[in-house]
This record gives structure tokens, C-alpha cells and sequence, in this order.
């Protein structure tokens, strides 16, 4: 059903003339709200002054810190050497390539304009670094080992070349059953494996000894042979001469007493560069006989932001024109390390909202560091939206608005924030949050008791404020039946070993650690080893079949738990992520340890994934992004911040309404959604308010309280709101077209907050939509029907939708076109209708 | 109301009739009627005060009486004027005004509703002390919330999707507690609490505190109006989900510590609970609300009540093999709280115990009283036994009410020679298997039961968790006692099941002319007890008999058959089951207890929930009907025992009445000892008479067993003749008077209408009847020794099994 031809009529006009109401355009989550279209942020005018200062002195390294000798080991061995230039100021500036090159005595090394050091002959360089205004700077070289060849080895030295071409990879050869015929295990976590493939399978003829360049896995590699993977290696290639050595050799594993890779090292670790700037960094593996390899051309490199920057082979990295912060993951053979790299935008920061607590100081801080100045403080109107949205849920009422708006106490909004954590809406806004992730799902009508008993039990857990380890713990450590210990339902769905380690890990400690079921993680430490250790602690989870088979009791089967590696058949004890093995008797629920665990003040995890989980609730985005899944690679935009507030969580006594009380308090919170001059492309930092569009529950809420129509959902009482559902098992269009997850994983990524074309139809033009703008008891008959002045009315409908009085133009405008209609009731409709199709009431701003 | 009720039960009844005529295909629910009693409204009443109630259910046609468990509680049927002088006022139907005497105790009663079919399952009715006052049907919405006065008792029913709201005054400082009852009372309402005050704040919020039934404990924080909502946990609701809402601020006990003592004893306790006069603050509570404690002194009886149940509270099915009694304090108020007899002397645990090296030692035999206090606690015990030395460990928790799991694990602790100590686990026990489960009246409990034989002098440890942790305090017993073989019973009214329609639902005993029904007997064998158990019944009417039968050793289970004589009376009343047997040297009887199925799962749900469940009930019931009998009846054997040798053929003739019914029978026998097996046997069309031939092969169990012939018949079955007669009767009466011929001709009318009523409802439509024959007696004796030299080999050649030519 569409709108009737009078509603299109006359909406052309209301839309042209109310400067709000922009026909909704879902598709762009624009960060400026409609109201107040800023022109596009332009591009600072911050100098990039730092290249014109002068470099006051010069600094070479060639080994892992400053001063210390390299040892280059080997003919086919290879050294970055990094030069930094210092300015009066105390700036850094890579010159690595800026600079002349020259080694004592020569003969020993050659070094290229890159600042790549090759040996030549055993003996003690001193290498000298000279600028173009005559500063030097000088290192030493050991050359060892460049007569005879070393014997290769294996895991050392050829794997790598695999992980660095991309052989190894899930899409090549790394893939479970290989590629045509060849297999390698992924990414080269399994050398030994790797070693049989090569040498023993395909009858030997990948390799031959005797004629090095004639084997099938060289020639494949340069394509001699066709090569699915086309040209990888250049005959020329260091990696080329090194496999031919290798088969040369005899193809050599190596043996027991070499040395094995314990840690990977990226110097430098940060730095503060310029838009459009070039530093080059260096990666050493560390062996476990102390010896150190510079891996530099071997790594991998990823940031974490390509929008900012980007990485060569050769490890130099280039930002790129934003400015913010990067992190670039450095990979090799499992080892992970990641180089910062701050980029300041350089504008004036001398002024900033005030710095009322512990955020204010780590987010002021950061953008003091980026040069980039934070919006103003976002006006009342803006913030009592914002702010009862974000806590309970649901517009604030015109009543709530128009005494807010009248208060004059300097406290008022903290005053606010507290009212709206005693509402009961706090409780029902964030029981439908974690009910979800909690996989709170109705699999079939069997489950509706345990799904609504659970989702009871998260909603008054919050109420109540239960500090966020008991939460935890009632979960993880359930024991019972579902209508006893309604908490029990999570192990209803989640149902087996992996799975629970698996959303535990996410839901809780923000860990994803999925890969590592099956292999070495591959963008993060975490091994087989460790998840096997983590699912010890789930080993002893038991199931009993109840009168309802669909409510099985949990317990505790004594024993002592533990969990075998697969790979490995070790078996592990239960074992905190990066902890020591847990000491769990046979006769206590392993479970409670992990809590324990979990809940210890040093635990890195467990009060950081929540900050950031609450954080992203509030502020669009993670401090971490996505929120669950933190990693070495992954860093915290601002690290201070989330550990700052993390802190603050955990010596709260992981008091959740404390949280949303330090978030909610904040000038962070505060700032407008409008841009500055500087900040409109910024989207991490934090320096204004991220506008996003509201979820699908609250959306529909929102409609029903504007448009004075209430949705009844099946078999709930009158007056049960969308958020206060119990579970995504009650059917509705409207909340799935906007997106309602199906509480299917652990991910809140489930909830969709994407624009379609049927949300934008559903809202302009839907029997569902009209049927509540124009009902007898809507807000449009109501206000049709109320005595009071048009202009007051006009008021009022603005504060429910807007949460602020109408322009004066906007009131115009209403107002001109009641006036003109014949049937008071439509144009009141009409005027709703326009309202609500607009940015400004679609989203949080 | 009333009017509304029994229009829907009419219209109930007609579809499933017409389903029957039309749908013969369909599985028909084949029994004929019986009174049930669904619910019960209110389901309570003040103590001295009368009430009106209004009850619901099937098959209530002449409901005039209410047969309540304590002889305080009285029910008269409600009249209307007389709609003739010299007439008495008719019946209003399923109306009664209840009255409560005053010295009743407070607690929770049975009540029966006695009709033309027969007297119904029971239903609660509880008795209070508070003011009592009834739901209005418009408190659904938060603004329209009823006002209840403090110090009250409100009877209402939620309605589906609907939340009931309640509104009260109360000052600072009261410590407020609101409590519901619903499960407790035989309600399908799962029901939750929720408390506001006047600025919208949700002060509290409760579930399941006791059983499935909330409780919650408000200290009001300020003078004020508080608004209490009530619903159904998934917003279910209708005239079965009814509950009473206490809110008050009277004392209220949660436990009595130790929760056992020694029969005929008085002995030392602590009750914990709230506000409770005189008490002082303990350091355990529920949900963050402190609770009170008070030292008393309990008077445990003694003699035969040691052996029995009886609880004026709700017992649900698990709790059924308990021995305790009704504690209450103070004598005039709060709650009703089981006390159980101890088998051993009574000792406290203690902590710290939460650790192997910190067990606590008892000296056994004994019988502890401890608690499970808090997710992880654990509760270490220590004793010292002689080779050889047996105890039984019983632990009493979900038992008495608690929604745990409890866990024992006894290890034997010896050092090696370095003086190191050693620990090997001599058993472990978790769930009690329990073969015992009836339909509808779920015995398996979580309680462990373990029977320890110590394999050498020295020390063992025994450790004892609840697998299912909670916050809350759960107060156990552990008794370690030596061997004291005994037996009790329960006996269940089991709704017969045809062989294509199988369900479960509260029923009750209802013998036709010629007719039998049958009553299942399960037995619980306590401490290794193996012996016969004789199952006879006593207080039978005239008219009505049941064979003695036989739960033999090694089993857990009989049937009683009550069988009618042709001119059998109507009667309907309590009669006893009595079990007895061997223990020791002595005879011992025991009284049976009584169960009941609660519900019928409900038609949404695909299996019972844990709602359907059973309980214990006060008495055991029967009834008779001479309105109606059945056409056929069948036997088998004679009233004295069937005796056969192994290797023999046993050879049961079958006996088979018709009086108006003369299709084929096909009947199969049950109670066959092992591994016997006979193939049903069909019994052609106007025959009467058969004979089952089945081989008792060597290796059979010898013993004493009592066998059941069952079967089925379509029969034309006119409902109501009762009701047809009385309505006749009614109308002689009123063709006998000849005053006032206006009033006359409308009474007349009224009475023809009747009439027709009773006519269409008799009208004969096919019904499935299961039929049971009285129990045969078979006795099963040893193998006759042969003498080859006096007697031929009949059976066996030498050297062969008996039987195997």
C-alpha cells in the first residue's frame, strides 16, 4: 500500500521548505547531521613545517639498538641499515635513503643507495653514513662465515621464502587440500610437514640435487614450467639462489641443536611522521642461541589503515594524506611485531572543551599529539537525545526535553545521566544488547521458557548492577537448569567445546581465536597450544537430560580437566590465554578458575574487551576496531584511553553503570556531531560525535512514541517495546528490514546498521508506517483534536522528534501548511510523516 | 461467569464428540468420564471467614460437594431462589460457598469435587490469615493498577499477554514481603514479580524463590505508593493460571537448622527467615536480603508418624519418599516448614570444610545438617570405619525442595611408607537411577543414594557439592546409617491410556456397575530391602473389592484392580492402600501416600514441561457410579492363585461377560514374571470364553506375581444417565404439584428443556474403554523332584532341562 496521492502532494512542499527534512538517504552514514550541513571539512592549512628544519644530527643503526655491532652470518645474509636524522627541535626524520653510503676498510660489505648491507669477505667494517650537508654518522659490521657455505635450514631460511611469496598461502598451496597436487601447511606452521611434501612426495622429482636449477619447484617458481601462480621468483632472485643452495646441500632439514625462531623485533618501534612521508623499518628474528637475522625483506607487512599508509617489500613505509595514527603488522613465521606511526595533522590545539575525567585527559592528549582541534560541546537539545538514546534506548519526551532545556543547574546533564541509569530502561536498552550475543535464541517453541527466563536474568542482573566478573561468571560457570539458573541457556546454544572457547574468548576477553583450532593463528600469538589449553578449562562440562529435553542441567563432572592438541597429542591443562597452566583439582568446576582468572587485576583482557565493547556503544567505534577482536596487530587508536579506562573499570569493581556514568560524563561524549575546520575526516580519534543511524528496535520505538501508535507484538502484554523483546523470536518486517540480528553468533557485527532501499520505501510508504500516522489514536488525530495554539502543538511535535524547538522558518512552514488544510488531522500527518523521514530523526547525533 | 464457564465446557465437549462420530480415524480419547477438577477460584480462603469459590474443569455434571482434607473446611453447594415455592432453590453449578474454621491451620489443603462422575483429582486450597480479597479484571495496565491494602491476600488470574498490576502504601522502614503463590497451588502460572515505586524505579524482581513461585523481600525506602506487577514468564495465562499474592509484613521462615531430628525428641534448632518477632541478624541471605534467626525448640513425634508424610505444604513428586512432618512458627502465622526424621544422631556440619585436609570428622552412624553456601563450595567429611562395616548415605536436598544437584564422592585415605598420604576413591554418586517414574508423576531424583561396605579398617573421606551452584544457601541432610531395610508406597491414579492415545492428566478413580479401574502401586526400597510386598486395599464401599496383590521382590511396582459387583452403590470417599511385608522377623504395614498428575501438557507444547508435574496429596481416593455400568467385563482365572512348576505350562482360562457387547476382544496379559511372554489373545465375536497357554521354562524367577488382563472395546456409551434420571425424577416431582399453574407452566418448561439437555448428551456414540480383569494370582514353586523308579518320565529325559522336549 502507498501513500495516497494527497499524501505525495502535498509532501514536495514541506520537504522544500523544512530545511530538515532532506529525503532520507540512508546510504551514506554521513558524519555531518542534516540540520547543520557544514560545508565538506577542507584540508588544513597546518603547516608541514617539520622538512624545512634543519637535522642537527645523524644516527645509524645497523643492529637491533643504537651503538651495537651487527653480525652478518653467511654469504647470502643481508642487513638494513636505518638512518635517522634529529632536528634541533628533537624531531626524527628517516633519511635512509637520503644519504651517502661508504664502509672501512672496503672489500668486506657493498651497501646499496637503500641502505642495504650484502657481505663480501669475513672481517670488521665500520660503515659511515654521509648527509648532503656533510653530518655523519657510523656503525659497525662483523662479516662472518663468507668462505665456506653454512648448511640451510629448513624451517629457518626456505619457509619463509614460501610465506613471503605467497605459496603457503589459504588461497595457494596452504590451502587444507593443497593445489594441484602440491601442498604446504599454511602460512608455514608446520615445517616438518612442509619438508615431507617437498622432499619425499611427488616421487622426488620436485627437487634434484644434482641439478639444482632443473628442480620442478624452481623451475615452477620462475615459470620455466607453466605455473598457476605465474612468475614468482626472478632467476636473479636472493630467494632464488637461496633454495638452489638449499637442494644443493642435499636439502638439509637441519638439525636438533639449531637454533629456533623465538620473537621477531621491528625497529624502529614508533614514530611521529608527516602526511606523505617515508621511514624505513627493520625486522629482526630472534634465535634461540641469542642470534639475531635482519628478516627486513623477508616480512610481511600490513597496516592496520591503508587509508593512511602503505608498506613496500622492502619494509619502507609511506603515509599517505590522512593524518591520524597506523600501525603496521610485521609477519614472519608466526612472529608478529607492529612499527606506530603517529601522522599530527599540526593545527593549533590550544583550546580544548574542558577535561572532566580520565577520558577527556587521554583523548585531549591524543589530539594534542595529532594537532587536531576537538568540536565544541554539542548543545542540550543534542545532548539529552544523544544521551537517553545511547543509555535507555528511546527518545527522550517532550516533557523530559522542555524541563531539561529549562533547567539551569550546571549539573543538569550529569544530574541526567544518572536519572537515566536508575530508568529501567538502562536495563531493558543493554539486556537487549548482551541477550543477543549471548546467542539468547528461541531454536524452536520448546525454548521460549529458557529464552525469556535468560533473557529476564540479564535484564535485572543490570538492573541491579551486578558487578560485571559476576555477570561473567553466572555464565561462564553456570551450573543447574534453565528455570532454576536461567543463565544455563548459554550452554544451551552454545553446545560444544569450540564453540564456548570460542565465544567466551570473543565475548570476553575481545579475543577472536578461531584460527587456532585448526592452525597457528596468523595475524596474532595464539597456537594450537593455547587454544586446546583455554578449552581444557570446558573439558569437564557436563549434560544431564531433564523431564524437558529441552533444558538439559549443566554440571560439573569431576575430573581432572584437560584438552589434547590435535597436532600435537599433548595434552594441556586448562590455561589462561598468555597464562601459566591453571592448577584445578579434580573436584572443582575448571570453570571457576577461568573466572578467576578472568576477573585477576593483571588479567590484559578481560576489563579491556568490555571497556571497548561499551565504548563502541557509545562512540560508534571502538577504541579497538571491531571491538572483538584485539590483537598485537590490531592496536587501540589510543592506547591510553583504553587502558586508562580499563583501569578505572576494573578498580570500580567492574561497576557497569559506573562506566556508562565516566562515559556518558565526559566532554569526549559531549562534543558536537558538527565538524571543525579539521576534524570532519577523522574517524578514530575521537575529536567529535560519530552520528550513526539508530538500531533497528530503538527506530521502531522512536515511531511508535512520535507517531502516538504503539506496535503490539504476539503474545507479549500491551505496551512491550521492541527493545524489551525477549529474543529475535517475534516476528516483525520493520526490525528485520533495519537490520535486528538473529543472536546467531557472539559478534554484535550480526546487527546490520547498512542502508537498503527497502528501509528508505518501508518508512516513506508502507501500510505499516501509514497505518501508524494516521490511526485514530495517533499523535496527528490527537494534536488535530488538542485546543491549544498551532504554534505550541508545532512545538511539541518538534521537541518529541528533534528534542529541540522548531526555526523559525521550520515553524512557518508547519504552520502555513495546517493552517491551509481542509482535514486538520492529514496535515498533521503529513507534517509527522515528514518529520521522521528525515536524518536527523534517523540517527543519533 | 458461571453461565460463560459452562457454555465453553459445552462446546468443548461437542467438538470432540463430533470428532468422534465424524473422525473415526482420529485416535479417540477413549475413557469414559471422570471428574476433574482443573481449578479452583480462589484457590483459598481466611481462616473464620466463608468465601465463594467457583471451580472448572471436565465432567463436573452434578457437582454438589467438595470434600476438602481437613475437616475444618467445609463447602456448600451456592442456590439460587427457588424458582417454585415448596422447591429448594437449585444449585448454582460450580458454585460453592466455602467455609473456613478458625482454628484451621494455615497451609495448603486438598480439595475433591464429588459429582455424578465420580470424585475429581485433588486441588490445592489454602488457608490464611490475612484479609483475602479478589482480582478486579480491569488492573492490566500500570495506570489502572488495583489498590490492596497491606496485610493481605489478593486472588487473582493473569490473563495471556497480560501483566497484572497491584498498588499499596507503605512507610519507610517496612520490611515488605510480597509473596506468590502459584505452582504451590496446582497454577500452570509461571509466575514473576516485579516491584516499582512511584517514580517508575524497579526496586526488585523475583522468580523462582521457592519451588517456581516468587518471594520478594522490599525494605521500603520511603513513604509511599508501590506498584507490583504480575505475570506469567512467557505472558501466558487464562482461568488455569491463577495465583494468591500475599503482601504483608508478617514473619516468614525460610529454614528451620537443623531441618531433622530424632523421633520423639525434642531438640535444639535456628529458624532463619524474616521479620521474625524476637529474632536476631545471621550472616547467610537471599539475594542480598539478610535473614533473621532464632533459636527454638522442635517436638519431634514419634511412633507410627515416623513412617509418614504429612505436610501441609506442596510436595512435588520428588519429595515423595520423605518422612517428615509440618513444622510451623510462630504456631499462629508464617509458612509450614518439612521437618524430616533423622535415622541416626543429628550433627551439624561446620566449616572451614572446603578442603580435603580440612575435612570435618563425624563419627558415623550419623546424620549431618549442612548447607551448600555459595557457587563454589565444597563440604569435606571424615570418618573412621572397620572392614566390613556397611552404611547407607542418603542425602536429602532437591528432596526437600531445593533446586539442586547434589554429588557424594567417599575416597579411602592411607599413607604409604613414607607416611605420605594416599587417596583412592571407593565410589561415586550423582543422579539416584529410578526406574520408578510414573507418567505424570515424576519420582528420578538429583538426591544420591549409596550404599558403602568399608574394604578395610581406616579412614574415609567423602566430599559433598551441589553440581548445580548457586548463590543461594541450600540446606541438606546426609545421613550415614546403618542398614535399616523398609519400604514405602505411593499410589497413583493413572489416566489409562489407550494403545493410540497416549497422554497424561490429573484423574481419579471412577468404578461403573461391573466395571473395574485400576490404581498403580510404586514401592521405593529403602536400604537394600528385597522382599515381597503385599498391596491391599481397606475402607472400600460395599459393593467394591480389590484383590490383594504382589510387588515382588526385586520390582518396584503393582497394580490394584477395584472391580464392581453388579449391584455396587454410588459412593464416593477415601479409602487406604496398605502395603506389607517381611522386615526382619517382623510384619510390618505401611500406610501408602498418595500422588497425583498435576496437568496435562499443555496443547502449544510439544512434551511436558517441568510445570506438568505431580504432587503428593493427602488422601487416597475412589468412587462409584450405579448410573451407569459397562457391557462387558472380563476375567481371568479365579479368585485363588495359579499354581505351576518350572518347566510346566501355565493354562489361565479367560472369562469373558457380555451384556450388550459382542464384538471380538483382543486382550494381552501383564505382571509375567522375567522373561515370560504371551501373545495377545483375541477372543472372536460372541464368544465368552478362552484360555492363555504360556510355558514357564526353568530359569524363572520362583515367586508369587500377580498378572492383569487388558484390553480394549468401542462401545456405544450413553453419557450422563445419572443426569438423565435426576432430571426425570425432577420433573415427576414437579407434575406431582398443582399450586400456582402459571409458575407451573415456566418451571415445566424449564424442566422439559432439561430433560432434552440430558437426552442429547445420552445420546450413545462410540467410546474406546480400557478394561482391566481382577488380578489372578500366580504362584510359581519349584520343580517337582522326579523319581524315575515310581514315576515315567513324563516331561524330561535325564540329563535335559526341564521342559526342553
Amino acid at each position: 500500500m502507498v501513500r495516497s496521492p494527497r499524501f505525495f502532494a502535498c509532501c514536495p512542499l514541506i520537504l522544500a521548505v523544512c530545511a530538515l527534512a532532506v529525503p532520507i538517504a540512508l546510504a551514506a552514514t554521513t558524519s555531518s547531521k542534516p540540520a547543520a550541513a557544514k560545508s565538506p571539512a577542507t584540508k588544513p592549512a597546518a603547516a608541514q613545517a617539520a622538512d624545512s628544519e634543519p637535522i642537527a644530527s645523524l644516527e645509524l643503526t645497523a643492529a637491533d639498538e643504537p651503538g651495537a655491532v651487527a653480525v652478518l652470518s653467511g654469504r647470502d645474509c643481508r642487513q638494513q641499515l636505518i638512518v635517522t636524522g634529529r632536528t634541533a627541535k628533537g624531531r626524527l626524520l628517516d633519511l635512509t635513503g637520503k644519504v651517502a653510503f661508504s664502509s672501512q676498510p672496503s672489500g668486506l660489505v657493498e651497501i646499496d643507495a637503500s641502505g642495504l648491507v650484502r657481505p663480501l669477505a669475513d672481517g670488521q667494517a665500520t660503515i659511515e653514513a654521509r648527509d648532503s650537508r656533510g653530518l655523519i654518522a657510523r656503525a659497525r659490521v662483523d662479516v662472518r662465515n663468507c668462505r665456506g657455505d653454512l648448511a640451510v635450514n629448513f624451517p629457518n631460511e626456505i619457509v619463509p621464502v614460501f610465506t613471503k611469496f605467497g605459496c603457503n598461502s589459504g588461497g595457494c598451496h596452504g590451502k587444507s587440500g593443497g593445489q594441484n597436487g602440491f601442498r604446504l601447511s599454511l602460512l608455514g606452521f608446520e615445517p616438518t610437514e612442509d619438508f615431507e611434501h617437498l622432499v619425499k612426495e611427488g616421487r622426488g622429482r620436485r627437487l634434484f640435487p644434482g641439478s639444482p636449477d632443473e628442480s620442478l619447484l624452481l623451475k615452477k617458481a620462475v615459470n620455466a614450467v607453466p605455473h598457476g601462480g605465474g612468475q614468482r621468483l626472478a632467476h636473479d632472485a636472493h630467494e632464488y639462489r637461496l633454495l638452489r643452495r638449499w637442494i644443493a646441500q642435499g636439502m638439509p632439514y637441519g638439525t636438533p641443536q639449531d637454533p629456533t625462531l623465538q620473537r621477531i623485533s621491528v625497529y624502529p618501534r614508533e614514530r611521529s611522521m608527516q602526511r606523505h612521508a617515508r621511514q624505513q623499518v627493520r625486522v629482526l628474528a630472534h634465535y634461540s642461541d641469542g642470534s639475531m637475522q635482519d628478516v627486513t625483506r623477508m616480512a610481511q607487512y600490513e597496516p592496520n589503515n591503508t587509508e593512511m599508509a602503505e608498506v613496500a617489500a622492502s619494509g619502507a613505509v609511506t603515509t599517505l594524506d590522512l593524518s591520524g595514527d597506523v600501525a603496521v603488522m610485521a609477519r614472519y613465521q608466526g612472529q608478529v611485531a607492529v612499527f606506530h606511526a603517529t601522522v599530527p595533522l599540526g593545527a593549533k590545539t590550544d583550546h580544548f572543551p574542558p577535561t572532566r575525567n580520565v577520558i577527556d585527559e587521554a583523548v585531549f592528549a591524543k589530539l594534542k599529539t595529532l594537532g587536531m582541534p576537538a568540536s565544541g560541546v554539542c548543545d542540550d537539545g543534542s545532548f539529552i537525545r544523544r544521551v537517553t538514546i545511547d543509555i535507555t534506548g528511546r527518545l527522550p519526551t517532550a516533557e523530559e526535553t522542555r524541563a531539561f532545556l529549562a533547567d539551569k543547574s550546571p549539573s543538569k546533564r550529569d544530574a541526567l545521566v544518572d536519572r537515566l541509569l536508575a530508568d529501567g530502561g538502562y536495563a531493558d536498552y543493554f539486556a537487549n544488547k548482551w541477550s543477543v550475543i549471548l546467542r539468547n535464541k528461541r531454536r524452536d517453541p520448546g525454548y521460549a521458557h529458557g529464552t525469556f527466563a535468560f533473557h529476564d536474568w540479564i535484564r535485572d542482573s543490570l538492573n541491579r548492577n551486578l558487578p560485571y566478573d559476576q555477570f561473567v561468571r553466572s555464565i561462564l560457570a553456570a551450573s543447574g537448569e534453565v528455570s532454576d539458573n536461567p543463565a544455563v541457556a548459554w550452554y544451551r546454544e552454545v553446545k560444544d567445546v569450540e564453540q564456548e572457547v570460542e565465544d567466551a574468548a570473543q565475548l570476553f576477553l575481545g579475543l577472536r581465536i578461531q584460527c587456532a583450532r585448526c592452525h597457528h593463528h596468523p595475524f596474532e600469538k595464539w597456537s594450537q597450544r593455547d587454544y586446546y589449553g583455554f578449552a581444557a578449562f570446558f573439558s569437564r562440562v557436563g549434560r544431564k537430560i531433564t523431564a524437558d529435553p529441552s533444558e538439559p542441567r549443566v554440571f560439573h563432572r569431576r575430573g581432572l580437566a584437560s584438552s589434547v592438541n590435535p597436532k600435537s597429542g599433548e595434552t594441556l591443562r586448562p590455561t589462561g590465554l598468555g597464562a601459566a597452566p591453571s592448577d584445578v583439582s579434580p573436584e572443582r568446576d575448571p570453570r571457576q578458575s577461568l573466572v578467576d582468572w578472568m576477573a585477576e587485576p593483571g588479567n590484559p583482557f578481560f576489563a579491556r574487551a568490555l571497556v571497548n565493547r561499551y565504548w563502541k556503544h557509545f562512540f560508534s567505534r571502538g577504541i579497538v576496531e571491531p571491538e572483538d577482536d584485539m590483537r598485537v596487530t590490531n592496536p587501540a587508536s589510543n592506547p591510553e584511553l583504553l587502558e586508562g579506562l580499563s583501569r578505572h573499570f576494573a578498580a570500580s569493581g567492574f561497576d557497569l553503570k559506573e562506566l556508562v556514568r565516566t562515559i556518558c560524563r565526559s566532554t569526549t561524549y559531549q562534543l558536537s556531531s558538527d565538524p571543525n575546520d579539521y576534524n570532519a575526516s577523522d574517524k578514530q580519534n575521537f575529536s567529535r560525535f560519530y552520528p550513526r543511524r539508530l538500531a533497528a528496535e530503538v527506530l521502531l520505538d522512536s515511531l511508535d512514541a512520535v507517531s502516538g501508535s504503539p506496535t503490539s507484538f504476539g503474545g507479549l502484554p500491551a505496551g512491550t517495546r521492541a527493545i524489551q523483546l525477549p529474543d529475535s523470536g517475534v516476528n516483525s518486517y520493520f526490525l528485520t528490514v533495519f537490520g535486528r540480528p538473529e543472536a546467531s553468533s557472539a559478534c554484535e557485527c550480526e546487527r546490520s546498521q547498512d542502508a537498503n532501499l527497502a528501509q528508505s520505501l518501508h518508512l516513506l510508504n508502507s501500510a505499516e508506517v501509514q497505518g501508524k500516522l494516521t490511526s485514530g489514536t495517533s499523535t496527528a488525530a490527537r494534536l488535530a483534536g488538542d485546543k491549544r495554539p498551532l504554534e505550541e502543538k508545532i512545538r511539541e511535535l518538534y521537541l518529541s522528534v528533534y528534542s529541540r524547538p522548531p526555526a523559525a522558518d521550520e515553524l512557518a512552514l508547519a504552520r502555513a501548511h495546517i493552517e491551509r488544510a481542509k482535514v486538520p488531522q492529514q496535515a498533521y500527518e503529513d507534517v509527522v510523516w515528514a518529520l521522521v523521514n528525515t536524518k536527523e530523526f534517523l540517527f543519533t547525533h | 461467569m458461571t453461565h460463560r464457564i459452562t457454555r465453553h465446557r459445552l462446546v468443548a465437549r461437542t467438538l470432540l464428540s463430533l470428532a468422534g462420530w465424524t473422525l473415526a480415524a482420529l485416535p479417540a480419547f477413549g475413557q469414559l468420564p471422570t471428574a476433574q477438577l482443573l481449578s479452583v477460584f480462589p484457590a483459598g480462603g481466611r481462616q473464620g471467614a466463608p468465601v465463594e469459590v467457583e471451580i472448572a474443569g471436565a465432567d463436573l455434571e452434578g457437582v454438589d460437594r467438595l470434600d476438602f482434607s481437613h475437616p475444618g473446611i467445609k463447602a456448600e453447594p451456592k442456590r439460587a431462589a427457588p424458582i417454585l415455592a415448596g422447591l429448594p432453590g437449585e444449585a448454582v453449578p460450580n458454585r460453592f460457598v466455602v467455609s473456613v474454621a478458625a482454628d484451621v491451620p494455615p497451609g495448603l489443603y486438598d480439595v475433591r469435587a464429588v459429582g455424578r462422575f465420580g470424585i475429581s483429582n485433588p486441588r490445592t486450597f489454602a488457608v490464611g490469615r490475612l484479609a483475602e480479597l479478589n482480582e478486579e479484571a480491569t488492573n492490566i495496565s500500570f495506570d489502572k493498577a488495583m489498590t490492596i491494602a497491606l496485610e493481605s491476600i489478593v486472588n487473582g488470574r493473569t490473563g495471556a499477554g497480560a501483566i497484572d498490576y497491584f498498588r499499596f502504601a507503605a512507610r519507610k522502614g517496612q520490611r515488605v514481603l510480597l509473596e506468590l503463590w502459584a505452582e504451590r497451588l496446582d497454577s500452570r502460572l509461571d509466575g514473576t514479580l516485579s516491584l516499582v515505586d512511584a517514580a517508575g524505579r524497579e526496586l526488585g524482581h523475583s522468580r523462582d524463590a521457592i519451588d517456581r513461585d516468587p518471594l520478594m523481600d522490599v525494605e521500603i525506602p520511603a513513604d509511599g505508593q508501590y506498584t507490583i506487577a504480575v505475570y506469567d514468564m512467557t505472558y501466558q495465562g487464562g482461568s488455569d493460571f491463577f495465583y494468591r499474592l500475599a503482601v504483608h509484613t508478617g514473619p516468614h521462615v525460610d529454614f528451620v537448622f537443623p531441618p531433622c531430628g530424632a523421633p520423639a525428641s525434642k531438640a535444639p534448632a535456628t529458624v532463619f527467615g524474616r521479620n521474625l518477632p524476637g529474632g536476631s541478624p545471621s550472616a547467610t541471605g537471599f539475594d542480598g536480603r539478610p535473614l533473621a534467626q532464632l533459636p527454638i525448640t522442635v517436638d519431634y513425634p514419634g511412633g507410627p508418624h515416623v513412617a509418614q508424610l504429612d505436610f501441609a505444604g506442596y510436595l512435588p513428586s520428588r519429595s515423595v519418599w520423605l518422612d517428615g512432618f509440618s513444622f510451623r512458627w510462630p504456631a499462629d502465622g508464617a509458612n509450614n516448614y518439612l521437618l524430616t526424621y533423622a535415622a541416626a544422631p543429628v550433627v551439624l556440619e561446620h566449616e572451614p570444610n572446603d578442603k580435603p585436609e580440612a575435612a570435618q570428622r563425624l563419627t558415623v552412624p550419623c546424620e549431618l545438617a549442612g548447607w551448600f553456601a555459595g557457587v563454589d563450595d565444597a563440604d569435606w567429611l571424615q570418618f573412621e570405619a572397620r572392614s566390613g562395616q556397611a552404611f547407607w548415605f542418603q542425602l536429602n536436598c532437591q528432596h526437600r525442595g531445593q533446586p539442586s544437584d547434589p554429588y557424594l564422592l567417599v575416597q579411602r585415605v592411607t599413607r604409604d611408607a613414607q607416611g605420605k598420604e594416599q587417596v583412592t576413591d571407593v565410589g561415586e554418586v550423582d543422579d539416584e537411577p529410578s526406574s520408578n517414574t510414573l507418567p505424570g508423576f515424576p519420582v528420578s531424583s538429583a538426591d544420591p543414594v549409596y550404599r558403602f561396605a568399608a574394604p578395610a579398617d581406616g579412614t574415609y573421606r567423602v566430599l559433598v557439592r551441589d553440581l548445580a551452584s548457586s548463590t543461594s544457601p541450600r540446606p541438606y541432610t546426609l545421613a550415614i546409617r546403618e542398614p535399616q531395610p523398609d519400604f514405602r508406597l505411593v499410589a497413583v491414579p493413572i489416566y489409562p491410556s489407550t494403545a493410540k492415545a497416549k497422554t497424561v492428566k490429573p484423574w481419579s478413580l471412577l468404578v461403573r456397575r461391573g466395571g473395574t479401574v485400576m490404581l498403580d502401586v510404586v514401592a521405593f526400597r529403602r536400604d537394600g530391602f528385597n522382599g515381597d510386598i503385599e498391596v491391599s486395599a481397606a475402607g472400600l464401599p460395599k459393593g467394591i473389592t480389590a484383590r490383594p496383590v504382589i510387588i515382588p521382590s526385586g520390582q518396584t511396582a503393582a497394580n490394584l484392580v477395584f472391580e464392581s459387583a453388579a449391584d455396587q452403590p454410588t459412593w464416593a470417599g477415601t479409602i487406604e492402600v496398605l502395603g506389607t511385608a517381611l522386615l526382619g522377623q517382623e510384619k510390618v504395614t505401611r500406610k501408602a501416600r498418595s500422588g497425583t498428575a498435576i496437568w496435562s501438557p499443555p496443547a502449544s507444547q510439544r512434551k511436558p514441561t517441568p510445570l506438568v508435574s505431580g504432587r503428593l496429596a493427602h488422601t487416597i481416593v475412589l468412587a462409584a457410579t450405579a448410573d451407569e455400568s459397562l457391557p462387558v467385563k472380563i476375567e481371568l482365572g479365579g479368585r485363588d492363585a495359579i499354581e505351576v512348576a518350572l518347566g510346566g505350562k501355565l493354562q489361565v482360562p479367560i472369562k469373558v461377560t457380555r451384556s450388550g457387547y459382542n464384538d471380538a476382544l483382543t486382550l494381552t496379559i501383564e505382571g509375567l514374571p522375567g522373561k515370560l511372554k504371551a501373545k495377545p489373545l483375541t477372543i472372536a465375536a460372541g464368544k465368552n470364553e478362552g484360555q492363555l497357554v504360556i510355558d514357564v521354562p526353568a530359569g524363572t524367577v520362583l515367586g508369587e506375581y500377580s498378572l492383569v488382563l487388558h484390553g480394549e472395546a468401542k462401545i456405544n456409551y450413553r453419557r450422563d444417565e445419572g443426569g438423565l434420571r435426576a432430571a426425570n425424577e425432577y420433573k415427576a416431582r414437579l407434575d406431582k404439584l398443582t399450586a400456582d399453574p402459571k409458575a407451573l407452566t415456566a418451571a415445566k418448561a424449564a424442566a422439559d428443556k432439561r430433560v432434552a439437555a440430558a437426552m442429547a448428551a445420552a445420546k450413545p456414540k462410540p467410546e474406546t474403554v480400557v478394561l482391566y480383569s481382577p488380578p489372578a494370582r500366580l504362584k510359581i514353586t519349584a520343580a517337582p523332584v522326579k523319581t524315575p523308579a515310581k514315576t515315567p518320565p513324563a516331561a524330561s529325559a535325564p540329563g535335559q532341562k526341564p521342559g526342553a522336549k
